[in-house]
């Protein structure tokens, strides 16, 4: 009985747990003409140089930008506001995959600086992400978790650090939403990024190096191309993370 | 060398900032009294607020706006405006947020932030907080203010916060102005403005629903 009750148990994790974070209804096309076969309007739906990738978030234009925040982890639950700076180029290790890329995105340099407090103005944490560079300043005790961290540093990597992915190894229309989906490799983790069909628009990152890091994060309510809200979540350790844009500049 | 340097520059800094003058013993008790006597005589107070956060290394500052009011003994009411609308107010160990036109209820004890903060600002008010075990207290004055430093005692409360500093304006012995130094190296400065004392405020302000 106490075995069967383990098997149960061992196989509701594999079950929850290899949920892929893979986007669902995904049609794989390898050249422009199967392309435009599944996407007659899509104007560039594989990359080229008179067609290049769309900007990931970490390439969009601002210097910092300031959100009201909501953190719910399980039972708890965290307000407060979120302060983002793009810092100047810190001279991080950029990856050799990426040089290129950053010769036509410069932006792509930056390291960025998040500072997450309560309404009060104490800080929760402060964290400093950058290429090949995650660094917690500050962790509100409580907070201070080896495993909690694990898990959103994969989410801030796929946010901030999108300049470590490698060149989209497939490319894929997902069914009925008509999103262009690339897949492509940052260090361990698998990602996904998911535009809209003119290939302009982030609407979803995914990602994931392991069970327990599956990240969503999705951008909604874009307004002079910026998303007015961010949301993050860690469906195994049921987190999410959401921030609403108050101002930017 | 360079940490010598940064305890040399910080020490010249806290020189050139310092333009208060310590008081003696006598100086000291009269500041209580009179913190103390300020709180029988306060029944109420509304004010606007100010809050400036300003964030080490990022030589930036978040600002936000809003209202206060605090009504004998444990009402209290923060109401933040700008640059978002967010409610927290508090009756007794009970406490209410207004977050997003959603309200959720709470028992301050649950919550040790919200116990720590509103110990502090209740304190602060009526003059308990001078006599809290929590702190040690040292008290200068300028000229519009007696300033009293506020170093927490416990490593817990250390951990998070490395001093609180309250402006006690020498006029009406209320609060002008509070500074909360986190031990990462922000600091947050709370200003209250058009403060009212003693106007009624009906028990409904402190209830949200």
């Amino acid at each position: 009985m106490r075995y069967l009750f383990f098997a149960s148990f061992v196989t509701l994790i594999i079950f929850t747990g290899c949920q892929s974070i893979k986007p669902p209804h995904l049609v794989s096309v390898s050249d422009q003409k199967s392309a435009e076969t599944h996407l007659p309007t899509a104007n560039c739906l594989l990359p080229t140089v008179n067609c290049p990738l769309p900007t990931p978030f970490s390439a969009l234009t601002f210097d910092k930008a300031l959100f009201k925040a909501a953190l719910n982890i399980g039972e708890h639950h965290l307000t407060g506001l979120v302060f983002i700076k793009k810092m100047p180029d810190s001279g991080f290790l950029m990856p050799d995959s990426a040089i290129e890329r950053v010769e036509t995105h410069p932006t792509w340099l930056n390291s960025y600086r998040v500072v997450f407090s309560n309404e009060f103005g104490m800080t929760y944490f402060d964290i400093e992400i950058g290429t090949n560079y995650f660094k917690v300043n500050y962790c509100f005790e409580p907070l201070n978790k080896k495993m909690l961290w694990k898990i959103m540093k994969t989410d801030f990597r796929l946010l901030f650090a999108s300049e470590e992915a490698s060149e989209p190894s497939k490319h894929y229309v997902q069914d009925e939403s008509n999103f262009l989906v690339y897949k492509s490799k940052q260090g361990e983790l698998k990602r996904w990024d998911l535009f809209t069909s003119s290939g302009d628009t982030l609407v979803e990152i995914r990602g994931n190096s392991n069970i327990a890091d599956q990240a969503l994060i999705t951008f909604t309510g874009y307004q002079n191309k910026f998303p007015l809200r961010i949301t993050l979540v860690n469906s195994i350790i049921r987190l999410q993370f959401s921030l609403s844009l108050l101002s930017i500049n | 060398m360079f940490r010598l340097i940064t305890i040399l520059l910080l020490f010249s800094f806290h020189i050139a900032g310092a333009q208060h003058k310590s008081l003696d013993v006598g100086s000291i008790q009269q500041i209580k009294q009179g913190v103390a006597l300020a709180a029988t005589k306060i029944a109420t107070i509304s004010s606007d607020f100010t809050q400036e956060k300003e964030m080490s290394i990022l030589n930036d500052k978040i600002i936000t706006r809003g209202r206060f009011y605090f009504k004998k003994d444990r009402f209290l009411r923060w109401e933040y405006i700008h640059p978002f609308s967010y409610v927290i107010a508090l009756r007794g160990d009970m406490i209410s947020i207004q977050n997003e036109g959603e309200v959720k209820s709470f028992n301050t004890n649950s919550n040790r932030v919200f116990a720590e903060v509103n110990r502090i600002i209740i304190g602060s008010v009526n003059g308990t907080l001078l006599d809290d075990a929590s702190f040690t207290a040292d008290y200068d004055q300028s000229n519009g203010h007696y300033i009293v430093s506020l170093t927490p005692v416990s490593a817990t409360l250390k951990e998070n916060l490395d001093k609180i500093i309250i402006y006690f304006a020498k006029t009406d012995y209320t609060v002008n102005k509070l500074e909360m130094f986190e031990s990462a190296g922000d600091f947050t400065r709370i200003t209250f403005s058009k403060k009212q004392l003693n106007q009624p405020i009906p028990d409904e302000v402190f209830i949200l629903r």
